[in-house]
């Protein structure tokens, strides 16, 4: 947090926000077409006037074994922006991660490529497939630790919700 | 984000959490694809999952495991190191045992991580807030499992309350390195729990201890078990995977 004080100059400005880019890119191992960058996942970018980008990513949860294929991938699409000499990434404890940091892109393709939903405010769900308001749960334990199973009792189709 | 160096009795508070996170995390995925019904499956191999993830946070915390590498550190040190309870390390071979101690390790774990929410500062200050924020998903298991299947049956009861008296003879190992004030807050919650699923816990909470008070001694059926987890690395500590 601390490198984070020192005054951006332009060049670290334009090159923060050329890694801020190349991080678009990056997807989520579990879901292959959504940006960590819309999952929420990027919490801090800083890169120092020679070059040295330093990114700070919170996982959705601490044991997910996708860490360390993420950081991987994270690594290798800052390390060819142009101006960029070297990269850390580093797992941030704190904030923790909630469903509220994804974005609507990211709510949007969850529903249409994955049937996943996000709970809303209110603790209700909206079923992916049908639009209904009729999803009950079903199991707290998903196919992964990042997922619970519920039910569309209108298209009766199964739901994965993400928490 | 490792904290250069750590007071050692924080320390040693850490590696028990620790190798308590990796035995029991290790002792759930004996469940993966054996539990059963498929939602038991799928809840040991989560839960299995966050301890195991757990483990290796903390580990990385210590100064210790920084210095030999975590994998080294987790798994290839002389049985006399580790620090974890015989509840941790227990081979549950029947379902109830996993369940009954799964809930009674998580009751003890969540006031472990609260200690060191309030006890240590970040990073570990914060790890401990984030872990605490996973664990409600444990607690919510066994709450929802023993609340129907304690007062199911007869037979439910008197297997589930063997295996309930089976652990709590571990609890003097267990606390033995924390201060007393935590034991009795999960006695009070055990207590509780068990009243509220109908099973009468004062005589349960003095079962005669049949584990030391020293977490410096292994349970019976570690070495077999230390084997097993060990058994890939062993044959080549150098391999990178």
């Amino acid at each position: 947090m601390t490198d984070l004080a020192a005054g951006p100059t332009v060049e670290t400005r334009e090159l923060t926000s050329a890694v801020r880019t190349a991080l678009g890119t990056v997807t989520d191992p579990e879901y292959p077409d959504i940006s960590i960058v819309d999952l929420g996942l990027v919490e801090q970018v800083n890169v120092t006037p020679d070059g040295h980008a330093t990114v700070g990513l919170i996982p959705t949860f601490s044991s997910c074994p996708a860490l360390a294929m993420i950081a991987t991938d994270v690594s290798s699409a800052v390390e060819v922006v142009p101006g960029i000499t070297d990269t850390s990434v580093i797992w941030l404890s704190t904030p923790v991660w909630s469903v509220d940091r994804t974005s609507l892109t990211a709510r949007r393709q969850l529903e249409s490529s994955y049937t996943v939903v996000l709970r809303r405010k209110d603790g209700t769900l909206r079923c992916p497939v049908c639009g209904s308001d009729q999803v009950g749960d079903q199991s707290m334990a998903g196919p992964t630790r990042c997922r619970s199973v519920a039910w569309c009792e209108t298209c009766r189709n199964v739901v994965e919700v993400m928490r | 984000m490792n904290e250069p160096s750590m007071d050692p009795p924080l320390a040693a508070v850490v590696l028990a959490l620790a190798d308590d996170e990796h035995m029991v995390g290790a002792r759930h995925t004996a469940w993966i694809g054996l539990g059963p019904f498929l939602e038991e499956d799928l809840a040991f191999c989560s839960i299995a999952q966050d301890e195991l993830g757990h483990a290796i946070a903390l580990y990385e915390m210590l100064p210790a495991a920084q210095a030999s590498g975590i994998d080294a550190f987790g798994l290839l040190r002389e049985p006399s190191a580790y620090r974890s309870s015989w509840l941790a390390e227990w081979e549950c071979t029947d379902w109830a045992d996993s369940l009954v101690r799964q809930w009674l390790y998580d009751r003890a774990e969540t006031l472990r991580w609260e200690w060191l929410r309030e006890m240590s500062s970040p990073p570990l200050a914060d790890l401990a807030a984030r872990a605490l924020s996973e664990e409600s998903f444990h607690l919510a298991h066994a709450e929802h499992l023993l609340c129907r299947v304690m007062p199911s049956t007869e037979e439910a009861k008197r297997r589930l309350v063997a295996s309930t008296s089976r652990f709590l003879g571990m609890s003097d190992n267990f606390w033995v390195d924390l201060d007393l004030g935590l034991r009795q807050q999960w006695e009070q919650l055990v207590a509780g729990d068990l009243a509220r699923w109908g099973v009468e816990g004062t005589a349960l909470l003095n079962t005669p201890q049949v584990a030391p008070a020293d977490r410096s001694v292994r349970s019976p059926g570690f070495d077999a078990f230390h084997a097993e987890l060990t058994e890939v690395v062993a044959l080549d500590p150098s391999a990178i995977w």
